[in-house]
């Protein structure tokens, strides 16, 4: 999305729509099915690798790798995309509207090669995490990069995967008529997080993006145990042998990008 | 861009009519009481094993594919640095750059014409003061 018809700067592991290409049009987010009925899972699965065919949408981050004897090994890697909506106590739904078609939205820094510091905290909800070892204990402020797996190799060396979790803004701004605004140059300005309640307009989202949607909550999950087979355990579970395809050795340059 | 189009806001991406449902009547993947979410009607293990691969046989888009550009924020010195890089795989880059008393919607349109990418093309311009 970023450099539309060139290459990127950084490998990326792409997931769901297999409609992929350096451009990303409305029309490959399309159902093949002539019929267009989204029920309709017969010979669509070859248009996403999505266990759940019905959804066609597109997901990306960047790849890892484990620098080892001068080369990068690939590590493996797959997503899982959790869709959670932000209701009050009483299950009220009717202010949450499904995504707009073609809606687009970047989190995380791909610049950032440094670990993230304690006054930085103005930034995505991107967290990394062991999976189920300590999913639980995590946030995006203490463990947003690598350092604390550093300093619990331990831990690591226990883990099946290495989770990058992000969470995608849940309210988008809206034009004069009311629509929601589904992009913008660089692909954040027109999205953003829920602030808190607000009685008075009985609305989670703030006053400029009022538009209430559900929140993606993307898990990149790298397999760890793969390399494990064909790497040295040591060098697996070293974190500082870890890369992002974006030549990032802190972690804290996750982010991913999405287009419904 | 916001599409009413009826073909793109029925079927693209995410259904908009089983995001809907799932929004009103799911919960935890499955019907909240009383109500039918369409979630049920699906089996999320359905690639378990070989069929979880798409095979790479598809549609491929024929496409004219730039030069690899950072997609990072560029700092000034990797500006110049991209435009010496430009200058070297594109000859004709330079040529415009030694013309550079055109005017800047002369020098956009002839840059266009190259196929650069339209961010390349705002740093070549932003690099050598015109932007």
């Amino acid at each position: 999305m970023v450099n539309p018809g060139a290459c990127s700067s950084h490998v990326h592991s792409v997931y769901g729509n297999a409609n992929f290409g350096a451009t990303i049009t409305p029309e490959m987010l399309l159902d093949d099915n002539e019929d267009g009925d989204w029920r309709d899972t017969n010979d669509k699965y070859n248009q996403t690798t999505s266990a759940f065919i019905p959804n066609l949408s597109m997901y990306w981050a960047p790849s890892l790798y484990i620098l080892w004897e001068d080369m990068y090994h690939l590590v493996p890697s797959f997503a899982r995309p959790y869709y959670r909506i932000t209701l009050r106590g009483d299950g009220d739904a009717s202010r949450v509207n499904p995504y707009p078609p073609f809606l687009r939205m970047i989190v995380g820094d791909a610049s950032r090669k440094t670990a993230w510091e304690p006054w930085e905290t103005d930034r995505d909800n991107i967290r990394w995490t062991l999976t189920t070892i300590n999913r639980v204990d995590t946030d995006y402020i203490d463990h947003g990069d690598w350092t604390y797996l550093i300093d619990n190799l331990d831990l690591v060396g226990q883990s099946n995967q290495v989770e990058m979790k992000l969470h995608f803004p849940e309210c988008l701004a809206v034009n004069a008529d009311g629509t929601p605004i589904t992009s913008s140059d660089n692909y954040r300005d027109h999205a953003t997080y829920i602030t808190g309640w607000d009685r008075n307009r009985n609305s989670y989202c703030p006053e400029d993006f009022p538009y209430q949607i559900p929140m993606l909550d993307l898990e990149v999950r790298y397999d760890l145990d793969h390399m494990r087979e064909i790497l040295p355990l040591d060098v697996v579970n070293n974190v500082r042998n870890w890369r992002l395809s974006t030549s990032d050795d802190s972690g804290a340059g996750g982010h991913a990008d999405f287009v419904r | 861009m916001y599409f009413s189009n009826n073909k793109y806001s029925a079927y693209s991406g995410w259904p908009t009519e089983l995001m809907e449902n799932m929004i009103h009547n799911c919960t935890e993947n499955t019907s909240r009481a009383n109500r039918t979410c369409h979630l049920d009607d699906f089996d999320f293990d359905s690639r378990d094993g070989a069929d979880k691969t798409v095979p790479y046989n598809g549609f491929i888009p024929d496409e004219t594919v730039g030069p690899a550009v950072s997609s990072l924020p560029l700092k000034h010195h990797y500006h110049l640095q991209l435009v010496q890089h430009l200058v070297q795989l594109e000859p004709r880059v330079y040529h415009l750059l030694y013309h550079r008393q055109m005017d800047v919607l002369h020098l956009h349109r002839h840059l266009s014409l190259l196929q650069l990418n339209r961010r390349l093309i705002v740093v070549i311009l932003q690099s050598i003061g015109i932007l």
